[in-house]
Protein backbone atom coordinates (compact mmCIF):
# COMPACT_ATOMS: atom_id res chain seq x y z
CA UNK A 1 0.00 0.00 0.00
CA UNK A 2 2.54 2.47 0.92
CA UNK A 3 4.17 2.11 -2.40
CA UNK A 4 1.14 4.07 -4.49
CA UNK A 5 0.28 6.73 -1.05
CA UNK A 6 3.87 7.60 -1.62
CA UNK A 7 3.71 7.88 -5.59
CA UNK A 8 0.03 9.50 -5.08
CA UNK A 9 1.14 12.01 -2.57
CA UNK A 10 4.29 13.21 -5.07
CA UNK A 11 2.55 12.95 -8.11
CA UNK A 12 -0.98 14.24 -7.65
CA UNK A 13 -1.67 15.59 -4.08
CA UNK A 14 1.71 17.96 -4.04
CA UNK A 15 1.26 19.38 -7.23
CA UNK A 16 -2.13 19.86 -7.19
CA UNK A 17 -1.61 22.11 -3.83
CA UNK A 18 1.44 23.64 -5.58
CA UNK A 19 -1.22 24.72 -8.01
CA UNK A 20 -3.26 25.74 -5.25
CA UNK A 21 -0.84 28.07 -3.70
CA UNK A 22 0.32 29.34 -7.02
CA UNK A 23 -3.12 30.73 -7.56
CA UNK A 24 -3.02 32.76 -4.76
CA UNK A 25 -0.22 34.96 -6.41
CA UNK A 26 0.55 37.57 -8.67
CA UNK A 27 1.76 37.80 -11.99
CA UNK A 28 4.74 39.23 -13.27
CA UNK A 29 4.77 41.44 -15.60
CA UNK A 30 6.43 38.87 -17.84
CA UNK A 31 4.38 35.81 -17.41
CA UNK A 32 6.98 34.42 -14.32
CA UNK A 33 4.88 34.17 -11.17
CA UNK A 34 5.67 36.78 -8.50
CA UNK A 35 5.08 34.96 -4.99
CA UNK A 36 2.82 38.14 -3.42
CA UNK A 37 -0.47 36.85 -1.94
CA UNK A 38 -3.37 37.84 -3.49
CA UNK A 39 -7.17 37.06 -4.39
CA UNK A 40 -7.51 39.58 -7.39
CA UNK A 41 -7.05 35.80 -9.48
CA UNK A 42 -10.24 34.58 -8.04
CA UNK A 43 -12.22 37.96 -8.42
CA UNK A 44 -11.02 38.27 -12.01
CA UNK A 45 -12.97 35.00 -12.52
CA UNK A 46 -16.26 36.49 -11.82
CA UNK A 47 -15.90 39.15 -14.41
CA UNK A 48 -17.99 39.12 -16.99
CA UNK A 49 -16.15 37.60 -19.43
CA UNK A 50 -14.50 34.50 -17.56
CA UNK A 51 -17.71 34.04 -15.82
CA UNK A 52 -19.55 33.38 -19.10
CA UNK A 53 -17.01 30.99 -19.98
CA UNK A 54 -17.52 28.81 -16.69
CA UNK A 55 -21.48 29.26 -16.79
CA UNK A 56 -21.37 28.29 -20.56
CA UNK A 57 -19.15 25.19 -19.73
CA UNK A 58 -21.35 23.97 -16.70
CA UNK A 59 -24.40 24.65 -19.09
CA UNK A 60 -22.66 22.25 -21.71
CA UNK A 61 -22.10 19.89 -19.56
CA UNK A 62 -25.23 19.48 -17.88
CA UNK A 63 -26.52 19.11 -20.97
CA UNK A 64 -24.65 16.95 -22.50
CA UNK A 65 -25.11 14.46 -19.45
CA UNK A 66 -29.01 14.65 -19.99
CA UNK A 67 -28.49 14.06 -23.21
CA UNK A 68 -26.52 10.86 -22.36
CA UNK A 69 -29.25 10.01 -19.76
CA UNK A 70 -32.21 10.17 -21.95
CA UNK A 71 -30.30 7.96 -24.74
CA UNK A 72 -28.53 5.85 -22.26
CA UNK A 73 -31.36 5.10 -20.02
CA UNK A 74 -33.25 3.15 -22.05
CA UNK A 75 -30.49 1.49 -23.95
CA UNK A 76 -29.04 0.39 -21.00
CA UNK A 77 -32.16 -1.02 -19.75
CA UNK A 78 -32.73 -3.29 -23.49
CA UNK A 79 -29.09 -4.37 -22.55
CA UNK A 80 -30.24 -5.67 -19.17
CA UNK A 81 -33.44 -7.21 -20.26
CA UNK A 82 -32.55 -8.71 -23.56
CA UNK A 83 -31.59 -12.35 -23.66
CA UNK A 84 -28.48 -14.23 -22.57
CA UNK A 85 -26.90 -14.51 -26.29
CA UNK A 86 -27.94 -11.22 -27.31
CA UNK A 87 -26.68 -9.41 -24.11
CA UNK A 88 -23.59 -10.54 -24.43
CA UNK A 89 -23.19 -9.12 -28.17
CA UNK A 90 -24.92 -5.72 -27.33
CA UNK A 91 -22.68 -5.10 -24.33
CA UNK A 92 -19.86 -5.68 -26.32
CA UNK A 93 -20.65 -3.02 -28.84
CA UNK A 94 -20.59 -0.72 -25.96
CA UNK A 95 -17.67 -1.60 -24.61
CA UNK A 96 -15.75 -1.42 -28.14
CA UNK A 97 -15.69 2.55 -28.11
CA UNK A 98 -15.49 2.80 -25.04
CA UNK A 99 -12.03 1.68 -25.25
CA UNK A 100 -11.71 3.53 -28.48
CA UNK A 101 -9.64 6.78 -28.25
CA UNK A 102 -12.07 9.69 -27.90
CA UNK A 103 -9.52 11.63 -30.06
CA UNK A 104 -10.02 9.14 -32.74
CA UNK A 105 -13.55 9.26 -32.74
CA UNK A 106 -13.99 12.64 -32.56
CA UNK A 107 -12.01 12.98 -35.79
CA UNK A 108 -14.77 10.40 -37.19
CA UNK A 109 -17.51 12.59 -36.40
CA UNK A 110 -15.32 15.35 -37.96
CA UNK A 111 -15.05 13.46 -40.88
CA UNK A 112 -18.57 12.48 -41.35
CA UNK A 113 -20.20 16.21 -41.02
CA UNK A 114 -17.51 17.99 -42.12
CA UNK A 115 -18.11 20.34 -45.55
CA UNK A 116 -16.16 18.00 -47.35
CA UNK A 117 -17.03 15.17 -45.35
CA UNK A 118 -19.47 12.07 -45.88
CA UNK A 119 -22.26 13.22 -45.12
CA UNK A 120 -21.90 16.64 -47.18
CA UNK A 121 -20.40 14.77 -50.05
CA UNK A 122 -23.80 12.60 -50.27
CA UNK A 123 -26.39 15.07 -50.28
CA UNK A 124 -24.21 16.91 -52.63
CA UNK A 125 -24.04 14.12 -54.87
CA UNK A 126 -27.70 13.36 -54.88
CA UNK A 127 -28.68 16.78 -55.62
CA UNK A 128 -30.26 17.23 -52.66
CA UNK A 129 -28.34 20.42 -51.44
CA UNK A 130 -26.64 23.00 -53.52
CA UNK A 131 -24.06 23.58 -51.66
CA UNK A 132 -22.99 22.15 -48.47
CA UNK A 133 -24.13 21.95 -45.07
CA UNK A 134 -21.87 24.35 -42.43
CA UNK A 135 -22.56 21.71 -39.61
CA UNK A 136 -18.82 21.75 -38.02
CA UNK A 137 -17.11 24.16 -36.49
CA UNK A 138 -20.46 24.72 -34.71
CA UNK A 139 -21.51 24.70 -31.14
CA UNK A 140 -24.49 21.56 -32.29
CA UNK A 141 -21.23 20.23 -33.45
CA UNK A 142 -19.04 20.07 -30.32
CA UNK A 143 -22.71 19.21 -28.56
CA UNK A 144 -22.83 16.23 -31.06
CA UNK A 145 -18.79 15.65 -30.41
CA UNK A 146 -19.20 15.92 -26.20
CA UNK A 147 -22.11 13.29 -26.71
CA UNK A 148 -20.89 10.80 -28.80
CA UNK A 149 -17.44 10.85 -26.71
CA UNK A 150 -18.96 10.31 -23.28
CA UNK A 151 -22.49 7.81 -23.96
CA UNK A 152 -20.44 4.77 -23.35
CA UNK A 153 -19.62 6.37 -20.09
CA UNK A 154 -23.00 6.49 -18.88
CA UNK A 155 -24.66 3.47 -20.38
CA UNK A 156 -22.20 0.88 -19.01
CA UNK A 157 -22.49 2.17 -14.86
CA UNK A 158 -26.29 2.16 -15.74
CA UNK A 159 -26.31 -1.27 -17.09
CA UNK A 160 -24.92 -2.47 -14.30
CA UNK A 161 -27.36 -1.08 -11.99
CA UNK A 162 -30.21 -2.09 -13.90
CA UNK A 163 -28.70 -5.53 -14.52
CA UNK A 164 -28.40 -5.86 -10.40
CA UNK A 165 -32.12 -5.03 -10.18
CA UNK A 166 -32.94 -8.05 -12.96
CA UNK A 167 -31.38 -10.31 -11.41
CA UNK A 168 -33.70 -10.17 -8.31
CA UNK A 169 -37.33 -10.19 -10.10
CA UNK A 170 -38.83 -11.07 -6.94
CA UNK A 171 -39.19 -7.22 -6.77
CA UNK A 172 -40.76 -6.61 -9.71
CA UNK A 173 -42.96 -9.41 -8.72
CA UNK A 174 -43.70 -8.27 -6.09
CA UNK A 175 -44.95 -4.97 -7.20
CA UNK A 176 -47.40 -6.90 -9.62
CA UNK A 177 -48.83 -9.03 -7.33
CA UNK A 178 -49.49 -5.99 -5.36
CA UNK A 179 -51.62 -4.60 -8.77
CA UNK A 180 -49.02 -2.28 -10.17
CA UNK A 181 -48.76 -2.48 -14.33
CA UNK A 182 -45.90 -2.45 -16.10
CA UNK A 183 -45.70 1.15 -15.78
CA UNK A 184 -46.26 1.71 -12.17
CA UNK A 185 -43.52 -1.30 -11.40
CA UNK A 186 -40.96 0.67 -13.68
CA UNK A 187 -41.27 4.39 -12.15
CA UNK A 188 -41.26 3.04 -8.61
CA UNK A 189 -39.38 -0.12 -8.67
CA UNK A 190 -36.97 -0.17 -11.24
CA UNK A 191 -36.33 3.54 -11.54
CA UNK A 192 -35.61 4.37 -7.74
CA UNK A 193 -33.42 1.15 -7.66
CA UNK A 194 -31.17 2.79 -10.60
CA UNK A 195 -30.80 6.17 -8.64
CA UNK A 196 -26.80 4.82 -7.95
CA UNK A 197 -26.79 4.04 -11.89
CA UNK A 198 -27.77 7.13 -12.92
CA UNK A 199 -25.58 9.11 -9.99
CA UNK A 200 -22.15 7.38 -11.33
CA UNK A 201 -23.15 7.42 -14.81
CA UNK A 202 -23.83 11.35 -14.47
CA UNK A 203 -20.57 11.99 -12.70
CA UNK A 204 -18.33 10.07 -15.40
CA UNK A 205 -20.01 12.11 -17.79
CA UNK A 206 -20.20 15.93 -16.44
CA UNK A 207 -17.09 15.96 -14.82
CA UNK A 208 -14.99 15.01 -17.78
CA UNK A 209 -17.36 17.17 -20.11
CA UNK A 210 -16.89 20.30 -17.48
CA UNK A 211 -12.99 19.76 -18.50
CA UNK A 212 -13.38 19.19 -21.80
CA UNK A 213 -10.93 20.66 -23.77
CA UNK A 214 -10.00 19.23 -27.55
CA UNK A 215 -13.18 18.60 -28.97
CA UNK A 216 -14.30 22.17 -28.74
CA UNK A 217 -11.18 22.95 -30.16
CA UNK A 218 -11.60 20.50 -33.30
CA UNK A 219 -15.48 20.63 -33.35
CA UNK A 220 -15.97 23.74 -32.48
CA UNK A 221 -12.88 25.36 -34.69
CA UNK A 222 -11.92 27.97 -32.10
CA UNK A 223 -15.53 29.56 -31.75
CA UNK A 224 -16.35 27.81 -29.00
CA UNK A 225 -14.71 28.37 -25.78
CA UNK A 226 -15.14 26.08 -22.91
CA UNK A 227 -13.24 26.07 -19.34
CA UNK A 228 -10.98 23.56 -20.33
CA UNK A 229 -9.74 25.89 -23.36
CA UNK A 230 -9.41 29.09 -21.39
CA UNK A 231 -7.27 27.05 -18.58
CA UNK A 232 -4.65 25.71 -21.58
CA UNK A 233 -4.41 29.38 -23.16
CA UNK A 234 -3.41 31.02 -19.34
CA UNK A 235 -0.92 28.20 -18.99
CA UNK A 236 0.38 27.98 -22.58
CA UNK A 237 -0.37 30.94 -24.46
CA UNK A 238 -1.35 33.95 -22.14
CA UNK A 239 1.25 33.02 -19.84
CA UNK A 240 -0.42 33.65 -16.38
CA UNK A 241 -0.31 31.28 -14.35
CA UNK A 242 -2.23 32.09 -11.42
CA UNK A 243 -5.15 33.27 -13.39
CA UNK A 244 -5.40 29.74 -14.97
CA UNK A 245 -4.35 27.90 -11.57
CA UNK A 246 -7.47 29.77 -10.21
CA UNK A 247 -9.69 29.05 -12.72
CA UNK A 248 -7.81 24.63 -12.45
CA UNK A 249 -8.92 25.40 -8.93
CA UNK A 250 -12.58 26.25 -9.33
CA UNK A 251 -12.72 23.20 -11.66
CA UNK A 252 -11.26 21.41 -8.51
CA UNK A 253 -13.64 22.31 -6.26
CA UNK A 254 -16.89 21.58 -8.74
CA UNK A 255 -15.46 18.54 -8.96
CA UNK A 256 -14.84 17.30 -5.49
CA UNK A 257 -18.35 18.91 -4.12
CA UNK A 258 -20.02 16.80 -6.65
CA UNK A 259 -18.38 13.85 -6.04
CA UNK A 260 -18.89 14.40 -2.16
CA UNK A 261 -22.42 15.10 -2.80
CA UNK A 262 -22.96 12.47 -5.64
CA UNK A 263 -20.83 9.87 -3.67
CA UNK A 264 -24.01 9.36 -0.97
CA UNK A 265 -26.19 7.70 -4.06
CA UNK A 266 -23.54 6.36 -6.26
CA UNK A 267 -22.70 2.16 -6.90
CA UNK A 268 -21.09 1.37 -4.08
CA UNK A 269 -18.99 -1.23 -6.24
CA UNK A 270 -17.25 1.27 -7.17
CA UNK A 271 -16.05 2.75 -3.95
CA UNK A 272 -17.08 0.04 -1.29
CA UNK A 273 -15.21 -3.12 -1.03
CA UNK A 274 -16.16 -5.44 -3.62
CA UNK A 275 -17.92 -8.08 -1.89
CA UNK B 1 -33.58 -1.71 -41.06
CA UNK B 2 -37.38 -2.63 -41.76
CA UNK B 3 -36.18 -6.34 -41.82
CA UNK B 4 -35.11 -5.63 -37.89
CA UNK B 5 -38.21 -4.04 -37.09
CA UNK B 6 -40.86 -5.92 -38.47
CA UNK B 7 -41.94 -9.04 -36.04
CA UNK B 8 -44.42 -11.33 -37.48
CA UNK B 9 -48.16 -10.64 -36.80
CA UNK B 10 -48.48 -12.76 -33.72
CA UNK B 11 -48.07 -11.40 -30.13
CA UNK B 12 -50.06 -8.12 -30.63
CA UNK B 13 -49.69 -6.70 -26.97
CA UNK B 14 -45.80 -7.25 -27.26
CA UNK B 15 -45.36 -5.85 -30.43
CA UNK B 16 -44.94 -2.17 -30.01
CA UNK B 17 -42.99 -2.72 -27.20
CA UNK B 18 -40.36 -4.79 -29.34
CA UNK B 19 -40.65 -2.47 -32.21
CA UNK B 20 -38.92 0.42 -30.07
CA UNK B 21 -36.74 -2.01 -28.53
CA UNK B 22 -35.06 -2.69 -32.09
CA UNK B 23 -35.59 0.83 -33.54
CA UNK B 24 -33.24 2.25 -30.06
CA UNK B 25 -30.73 -0.60 -30.62
CA UNK B 26 -30.43 0.47 -34.71
CA UNK B 27 -30.51 4.35 -33.69
CA UNK B 28 -27.75 4.26 -30.54
CA UNK B 29 -25.34 1.39 -32.47
CA UNK B 30 -25.70 3.21 -35.71
CA UNK B 31 -25.27 6.39 -33.67
CA UNK B 32 -22.20 4.81 -32.50
CA UNK B 33 -20.98 2.66 -35.43
CA UNK B 34 -21.69 4.76 -38.83
CA UNK B 35 -18.89 7.17 -38.12
CA UNK B 36 -16.60 5.08 -37.19
CA UNK B 37 -17.50 2.69 -39.69
CA UNK B 38 -17.12 5.61 -42.22
CA UNK B 39 -14.07 6.31 -41.37
CA UNK B 40 -12.71 3.03 -41.91
CA UNK B 41 -14.37 2.94 -45.49
CA UNK B 42 -12.52 6.13 -47.12
CA UNK B 43 -8.99 4.51 -45.89
CA UNK B 44 -9.04 2.49 -48.84
CA UNK B 45 -10.71 5.28 -51.06
CA UNK B 46 -8.31 6.56 -54.32
CA UNK B 47 -9.27 10.40 -54.09
CA UNK B 48 -7.20 12.59 -51.83
CA UNK B 49 -9.88 15.27 -51.35
CA UNK B 50 -13.26 14.40 -51.54
CA UNK B 51 -15.31 11.98 -49.36
CA UNK B 52 -16.64 10.36 -52.37
CA UNK B 53 -15.84 6.91 -53.67
CA UNK B 54 -13.66 6.88 -56.23
CA UNK B 55 -12.04 3.44 -56.43
CA UNK B 56 -9.89 0.79 -53.66
CA UNK B 57 -6.51 1.26 -52.74
CA UNK B 58 -3.91 0.34 -50.16
CA UNK B 59 -1.96 3.43 -51.23
CA UNK B 60 -2.30 5.20 -47.90
CA UNK B 61 -1.40 2.52 -45.70
CA UNK B 62 1.78 2.85 -47.33
CA UNK B 63 2.20 6.67 -46.91
CA UNK B 64 1.97 5.94 -43.11
CA UNK B 65 4.98 3.29 -43.25
CA UNK B 66 6.95 6.11 -45.30
CA UNK B 67 6.38 9.13 -42.80
CA UNK B 68 9.01 8.76 -40.53
CA UNK B 69 7.67 11.68 -38.07
CA UNK B 70 4.98 9.34 -37.48
CA UNK B 71 7.05 6.17 -36.94
CA UNK B 72 8.75 8.30 -34.45
CA UNK B 73 5.60 9.47 -32.62
CA UNK B 74 4.03 5.92 -32.46
CA UNK B 75 7.75 4.57 -30.59
CA UNK B 76 7.29 7.36 -28.44
CA UNK B 77 3.97 6.27 -27.44
CA UNK B 78 5.00 2.70 -27.39
CA UNK B 79 8.11 3.37 -25.05
CA UNK B 80 5.90 5.55 -22.62
CA UNK B 81 3.02 3.42 -22.42
CA UNK B 82 5.28 -0.06 -21.71
CA UNK B 83 6.99 2.00 -18.75
CA UNK B 84 3.97 3.32 -17.45
CA UNK B 85 1.85 -0.20 -17.84
CA UNK B 86 4.76 -2.06 -15.71
CA UNK B 87 4.99 1.02 -13.36
CA UNK B 88 1.28 1.11 -12.87
CA UNK B 89 0.64 -2.65 -12.74
CA UNK B 90 3.10 -3.41 -10.60
CA UNK B 91 2.06 -0.42 -7.84
CA UNK B 92 -1.56 -0.74 -8.35
CA UNK B 93 -1.53 -4.64 -7.99
CA UNK B 94 -0.10 -4.13 -4.41
CA UNK B 95 -2.50 -1.77 -3.50
CA UNK B 96 -5.53 -3.35 -4.75
CA UNK B 97 -4.21 -6.47 -2.80
CA UNK B 98 -3.70 -4.22 0.52
CA UNK B 99 -6.68 -2.71 0.34
CA UNK B 100 -8.55 -6.12 0.06
CA UNK B 101 -6.60 -7.81 3.21
CA UNK B 102 -6.17 -4.97 5.65
CA UNK B 103 -8.44 -2.88 7.43
CA UNK B 104 -6.88 0.41 9.03
CA UNK B 105 -7.60 3.66 10.13
CA UNK B 106 -8.75 6.24 7.58
CA UNK B 107 -9.02 3.63 4.74
CA UNK B 108 -12.45 4.76 3.54
CA UNK B 109 -10.72 8.22 2.66
CA UNK B 110 -7.70 6.77 1.33
CA UNK B 111 -10.16 4.75 -1.32
CA UNK B 112 -12.07 8.25 -1.93
CA UNK B 113 -7.94 10.04 -2.32
CA UNK B 114 -7.09 7.14 -5.00
CA UNK B 115 -9.67 7.07 -6.73
CA UNK B 116 -10.03 11.46 -7.23
CA UNK B 117 -7.36 10.84 -10.50
CA UNK B 118 -10.01 8.74 -12.75
CA UNK B 119 -13.17 11.34 -12.09
CA UNK B 120 -10.82 14.87 -11.87
CA UNK B 121 -10.78 16.39 -15.21
CA UNK B 122 -7.75 15.35 -16.77
CA UNK B 123 -6.49 19.20 -18.08
CA UNK B 124 -6.25 20.03 -14.87
CA UNK B 125 -3.79 17.32 -13.82
CA UNK B 126 -1.87 18.06 -16.65
CA UNK B 127 -1.45 22.18 -16.00
CA UNK B 128 -0.78 21.16 -12.23
CA UNK B 129 1.96 18.80 -13.44
CA UNK B 130 3.14 20.91 -15.51
CA UNK B 131 4.44 23.96 -13.47
CA UNK B 132 5.24 21.01 -10.66
CA UNK B 133 7.76 19.09 -12.76
CA UNK B 134 10.64 21.74 -13.24
CA UNK B 135 10.42 22.17 -9.48
CA UNK B 136 11.12 18.41 -8.57
CA UNK B 137 13.88 18.06 -11.88
CA UNK B 138 11.46 16.12 -13.44
CA UNK B 139 12.20 16.57 -17.51
CA UNK B 140 9.61 17.41 -19.91
CA UNK B 141 8.88 14.19 -22.57
CA UNK B 142 9.39 10.42 -22.09
CA UNK B 143 9.84 10.84 -18.06
CA UNK B 144 7.14 13.60 -17.71
CA UNK B 145 4.54 11.70 -19.58
CA UNK B 146 5.26 8.08 -17.91
CA UNK B 147 4.51 10.02 -14.63
CA UNK B 148 1.43 11.80 -15.59
CA UNK B 149 -0.38 8.83 -16.56
CA UNK B 150 0.92 6.26 -14.62
CA UNK B 151 -1.10 9.01 -11.80
CA UNK B 152 -4.20 8.19 -13.62
CA UNK B 153 -3.68 4.46 -14.26
CA UNK B 154 -2.60 3.24 -10.79
CA UNK B 155 -6.59 3.76 -9.91
CA UNK B 156 -8.25 2.02 -12.48
CA UNK B 157 -5.35 -1.28 -12.08
CA UNK B 158 -6.39 -0.67 -7.61
CA UNK B 159 -9.86 -1.06 -8.82
CA UNK B 160 -9.98 -4.30 -11.25
CA UNK B 161 -7.37 -5.76 -9.03
CA UNK B 162 -9.33 -5.50 -5.60
CA UNK B 163 -12.40 -6.17 -7.69
CA UNK B 164 -11.01 -9.78 -8.44
CA UNK B 165 -9.59 -10.39 -4.93
CA UNK B 166 -13.37 -10.36 -4.09
CA UNK B 167 -13.67 -13.74 -5.46
CA UNK B 168 -10.22 -14.95 -3.83
CA UNK B 169 -10.30 -17.86 -1.57
CA UNK B 170 -8.34 -16.72 1.40
CA UNK B 171 -7.74 -20.02 2.58
CA UNK B 172 -5.48 -20.58 -0.52
CA UNK B 173 -3.44 -18.27 1.05
CA UNK B 174 -3.36 -19.87 4.37
CA UNK B 175 -2.69 -23.47 3.43
CA UNK B 176 0.12 -21.91 1.75
CA UNK B 177 1.26 -20.69 5.03
CA UNK B 178 0.88 -23.74 7.22
CA UNK B 179 2.64 -25.38 4.37
CA UNK B 180 5.93 -23.14 5.09
CA UNK B 181 5.69 -20.30 2.43
CA UNK B 182 6.43 -17.24 3.45
CA UNK B 183 4.21 -13.88 3.09
CA UNK B 184 6.36 -12.93 -0.30
CA UNK B 185 6.17 -16.72 -1.35
CA UNK B 186 2.63 -17.09 -0.88
CA UNK B 187 2.11 -13.56 -2.64
CA UNK B 188 4.26 -14.34 -5.83
CA UNK B 189 3.61 -18.70 -5.74
CA UNK B 190 -0.25 -18.50 -4.45
CA UNK B 191 -1.87 -14.84 -4.93
CA UNK B 192 -1.30 -13.58 -7.74
CA UNK B 193 -1.78 -16.47 -9.97
CA UNK B 194 -4.52 -16.93 -8.99
CA UNK B 195 -5.89 -13.30 -9.38
CA UNK B 196 -3.76 -12.99 -12.59
CA UNK B 197 -6.81 -12.31 -14.51
CA UNK B 198 -7.13 -9.40 -12.85
CA UNK B 199 -4.00 -8.07 -13.56
CA UNK B 200 -3.87 -8.11 -17.20
CA UNK B 201 -7.32 -6.41 -17.40
CA UNK B 202 -5.74 -3.47 -14.83
CA UNK B 203 -2.64 -3.93 -17.16
CA UNK B 204 -4.45 -3.62 -20.65
CA UNK B 205 -6.81 -0.67 -19.55
CA UNK B 206 -3.91 0.79 -18.28
CA UNK B 207 -1.78 0.37 -21.52
CA UNK B 208 -4.78 1.38 -23.51
CA UNK B 209 -5.50 4.61 -21.79
CA UNK B 210 -1.79 5.88 -22.02
CA UNK B 211 -1.64 4.76 -25.65
CA UNK B 212 -4.21 7.06 -26.27
CA UNK B 213 -3.93 9.41 -23.99
CA UNK B 214 -3.97 13.21 -25.36
CA UNK B 215 -4.73 15.92 -22.72
CA UNK B 216 -1.56 15.15 -20.18
CA UNK B 217 0.67 14.35 -23.29
CA UNK B 218 0.29 17.46 -24.62
CA UNK B 219 0.77 20.05 -21.83
CA UNK B 220 4.57 17.62 -20.55
CA UNK B 221 5.46 16.27 -23.85
CA UNK B 222 8.26 18.65 -24.24
CA UNK B 223 9.66 18.90 -27.88
CA UNK B 224 11.10 16.42 -29.86
CA UNK B 225 9.00 13.94 -28.05
CA UNK B 226 5.16 14.14 -29.91
CA UNK B 227 3.57 10.99 -28.92
CA UNK B 228 0.99 9.41 -31.31
CA UNK B 229 -2.12 11.46 -30.04
CA UNK B 230 -0.75 14.64 -30.21
CA UNK B 231 0.43 14.09 -33.89
CA UNK B 232 -2.69 13.58 -34.62
CA UNK B 233 -4.21 16.33 -33.33
CA UNK B 234 -1.68 18.25 -34.88
CA UNK B 235 -2.72 16.59 -37.96
CA UNK B 236 -6.40 16.89 -38.12
CA UNK B 237 -5.81 20.91 -37.20
CA UNK B 238 -4.05 21.57 -40.41
CA UNK B 239 -6.66 19.86 -42.62
CA UNK B 240 -7.51 16.11 -43.16
CA UNK B 241 -6.21 13.62 -45.97
CA UNK B 242 -6.90 10.31 -46.22
CA UNK B 243 -3.41 8.68 -44.29
CA UNK B 244 -5.09 9.84 -41.45
CA UNK B 245 -7.93 7.82 -41.98
CA UNK B 246 -5.65 4.92 -42.36
CA UNK B 247 -3.83 5.30 -39.33
CA UNK B 248 -6.95 5.86 -37.08
CA UNK B 249 -8.06 2.70 -39.17
CA UNK B 250 -4.96 0.69 -37.71
CA UNK B 251 -5.57 2.58 -33.90
CA UNK B 252 -9.50 1.05 -33.86
CA UNK B 253 -7.93 -2.05 -35.28
CA UNK B 254 -5.10 -2.84 -31.99
CA UNK B 255 -8.15 -1.45 -29.74
CA UNK B 256 -10.50 -4.08 -30.92
CA UNK B 257 -7.39 -6.77 -30.47
CA UNK B 258 -7.05 -5.42 -26.78
CA UNK B 259 -10.79 -5.22 -25.81
CA UNK B 260 -11.30 -8.92 -27.25
CA UNK B 261 -7.75 -10.40 -25.24
CA UNK B 262 -9.62 -8.56 -22.30
CA UNK B 263 -12.66 -9.78 -22.38
CA UNK B 264 -10.90 -13.43 -23.33
CA UNK B 265 -8.96 -13.11 -19.65
CA UNK B 266 -12.39 -11.84 -17.84
CA UNK B 267 -14.04 -15.01 -18.99
CA UNK B 268 -11.10 -17.01 -17.90
CA UNK B 269 -11.13 -15.61 -14.42
CA UNK B 270 -15.28 -16.20 -14.36
CA UNK B 271 -14.60 -19.64 -15.09
CA UNK B 272 -12.49 -20.17 -12.07
CA UNK B 273 -14.50 -17.79 -9.87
Amino acid sequence: MLPVVIWMVFFFAIPNLYMLFISFMQVGGYGGVVYHVTLSNYGLLFHWIEFKVIADSLLFALLVTLFCLGVGYPFAYIIATAPPRKKIVLLFLVIVPFWTSSLIRTFAMMFLIGTEGFINSVLLSLHLIHQPLDMLYTLGATYVGQFYSMLPYMILPLYASLQGIMDHPEYMEAARDLGAGARKTFWRVVAPLSIPGIATGSLLVFIPTLGTFFIPLLMGGGGVVLVGNFIENQFLAADNWPFGAAASALVIAITLLLIGFGSRYMNNAFLEEGK
Amino acid sequence: MASLAAPPQAAKKERAPQWARQAIIVAVLGFLYVPILVLIVFSFNTSYLSALWTGFTFHWYRVLLQEPTLLHSLGVSVEVAIIQTIISTILGTLGGIALHRYNFWGKKALVYFLYIPIVIPEIVMAVALLIYFPHVGVPLGVPAMVIGQTTFTIPYVVLVVRASMAGFDTTLEEASRDLGASELQTLWRVTIPVILPGIVVGALLSFSQSFDDFTTSFFVDGSGNTPLPVQIYGMLRHGVNPSVNALSTVIVAATLIIVLTGQRAQRRRAQRG
